[in-house]
């Protein structure tokens, strides 16, 4: 079993039994509208859970990632209406979502404060501002040139997929290849060397809650072009789900261990168990403690591991 | 019973004999690397040093006299509040580790475990980490070169280990000080300030940390060794530097380099003949 520790297949291997699995108890699970139907599912916690990975590496924690969805989608929403240009209306959301992670990373790094709680304030204020922002009240009648976006396919694949796995792989290549990855790993694995080493943490620090809260807002921008409309409470517990899918994937909340194909295995790996236990008429009251189980025990068959 | 005398008891330790605990080079010091004048941060007082090429210089003292953080002073880890420092005739002023490490001062740490390596990586990657952009292209790194330079540096310095893909954490004390060693002496510094380069290192890696030292004072490095280790400090360098209470107290060398006089400064009393 220790090619299975080295090569960290855990998750895979969890992944492939449950895909069997549900091969066997669902007939209409192994079809090509269903797997679709997954990976479109899946699509909006995997853009979150990949800037997930980026933070925890740095053994930090981002719980506004639901909330800076909501208010960057809304304002993104709310220019669309406004007959300001889709595309322009698209970037000033990631910009927003940009600002909202460069908040959370200047005050854990110069403020020197704890991730989790910067992130649980700024998580009420991004909401509260939301709030404000759209008067509780759904931003809809949002141009198609959006929408398409949402409910396109380009050859059988929908466009929000495309782009997910265009995020896992830019987040793969980063992490794996480059001089940065592995500065952000270094500094999630030890602060004190990173520094020692001459690495500006706190610089690297910032720019990797920004990279959170950008992807936060691609997320937003998928969910809003899918359901047709930007909702105050739009992502509300999302910053779960992602947190789920980066342990799911192996990555230690200490820092510096972990991979982002780890974190893709754990999210599909939640969309799975959701979309099985509906073909399976599971009542969906049972959804959501399956769901807990599964992830107690994969944390307790990582801590054997570990010893 | 047989008894056995120091030398025999090491070499039952180590499995040979070593001859010379103490190898000491011939010092052919060369231009004025470090020059600090009346440092003070926070936590010293008042310190000033002067280091040249090709020797080996102590920093002695009693626990808690200010040495480390001297060291974190002329390495950019700690403010200095006032005083002069001079690298290599230039007048400089560290923001952060990052600004010293650019000019060629390597820092290796006196605690190992939580500040000289990051215990869960490969040794691989703890090696590679203060020299990444130097084998980097347009921000990728060359993996090829770095597998090349790993082994390249665990050659060099005789780490004993089965892949370089193993955990820091998996090696002895000693080899996991090398590392540390080797990846400061990649950046080919001018200085390098070792602090307890020995502690809680078996006699063997000792010696070998020595020869090591030795070998970058032939190469014309600057060398600063902080030890609470006397004979160590008395065996291995070429001047020592004594601080007490936050203060440099005096500097020893030659004939007045000896146990007593260290002891003397380090509690702080004068040598009124050293003037």
């Amino acid at each position: 079993m220790d090619w299975v520790r080295k090569y960290r297949l855990g998750p895979l291997i969890g992944f492939v039994i449950l895909f069997i699995v549900l091969s066997i108890l669902s007939s209409q699970f192994l079809t090509f509208d269903n797997l679709r139907n997954v990976a479109l599912q899946t699509t909006v916690n995997a853009l979150l859970s990949v800037g997930m990975t980026f933070v925890i590496l740095t053994s930090g924690i981002d719980l506004s990632v639901g909330s800076t969805l909501a208010l960057s989608s809304a304002i993104a929403a709310q220019l669309m209406v406004s007959h300001v240009n889709v595309a322009l209306a698209c970037i000033v959301g990631v910009v927003i979502g940009g600002l909202a992670g460069a908040l959370n990373g200047l005050l854990v790094s110069y403020g020197n404060l704890a991730p989790f709680i910067v992130t649980l304030g700024t998580q009420q204020l991004f909401r509260g501002l939301t709030e404000v922002y759209t008067q509780g009240m759904p931003i809809y009648n949002l141009p198609t040139s959006f929408t398409d976006f949402g409910t396109g396919t380009v050859l059988g694949i929908p466009i929000p997929v495309i782009l997910a796995a265009i995020m896992f792989i830019a987040g793969w290549i980063v992490l794996r290849k480059t001089v940065i990855g592995r500065k952000i790993y270094a500094l999630g694995g030890n602060l004190k060397v990173a520094h020692l080493a001459g690495i500006k943490v706190k610089r690297y620090l910032v720019w990797v809650y920004v990279a959170c809260g950008v992807l936060a807002a691609l997320g937003g921008l998928v969910l809003t072009a899918r359901l047709g409309s930007a909702e105050s409470t739009a992502g509300t517990g999302y910053e779960l789900n992602a947190i789920t899918a980066v342990v799911l994937g192996g990555t230690s909340l200490l820092g510096g261990e972990g991979s982002v194909i780890g974190t893709l295995i754990g999210a599909l790996i939640l969309g799975v168990i959701d979309d099985g236990l509906n073909l399976l008429n599971v009542n969906s009251f049972w959804q959501d403690a399956v769901t807990g189980l599964i992830i107690l025990i994969a944390i307790l068959l990582d801590r054997k591991k570990s010893r | 019973m047989k008894t056995a005398d120091e030398k025999e008891l090491i070499a039952m330790m180590v499995g040979r004999t070593v001859e010379n605990r103490y190898p000491r080079v011939a010092a052919n010091p060369g231009e004025t690397i470090l020059k600090a004048v009346n440092v003070r941060t926070d936590r010293v007082k008042d310190a000033s040093i002067e280091l040249r090429a090709g020797e080996i210089v102590g920093l002695g003292g009693l626990m808690g006299a200010g040495r480390t953080e001297f060291a974190r002073a002329l390495a950019g880890v700690d403010r200095v509040l006032s005083g002069e420092i001079e690298f290599r005739g230039e007048r400089v002023s560290f923001k952060n580790p990052g600004d010293a490490i650019r000019k060629g001062i390597a820092f290796v740490t006196e605690d190992r475990k939580s500040q000289g390596v990051i215990l869960q990586f490969s040794v691989r990657e703890n090696m590679a980490l203060p020299t990444l952009s130097q084998r980097q292209r347009m921000g990728f790194i060359n993996m090829k070169r770095e597998r090349t330079f790993t082994a390249d540096m665990i050659e060099k310095l005789h780490v004993r280990l089965s892949s370089m893909e193993q955990a820091v954490e998996s090696l002895s004390g000693g080899n996991q000080q090398k590392i540390v060693i080797a990846k400061w002496l990649a950046r080919d510094p001018a200085l390098l300030i070792l602090d307890e380069p020995t502690r809680g290192i078996d006699v063997g890696a000792k010696r070998e940390i020595y020869d090591l030292m030795n070998e970058m004072k032939s190469e014309g490095r600057a060398i600063l060794m902080i030890s609470s280790d006397l004979p160590e400090l008395l065996g291995i360098c070429d001047r020592i530097y004594v601080m007490h209470e936050g203060k440099t107290m005096g500097e020893l060398e030659g004939e007045s380099m000896n146990e007593s006089n260290f002891i003397k400064l380090a509690t702080g009393r004068d040598l009124a003949w050293i003037g």
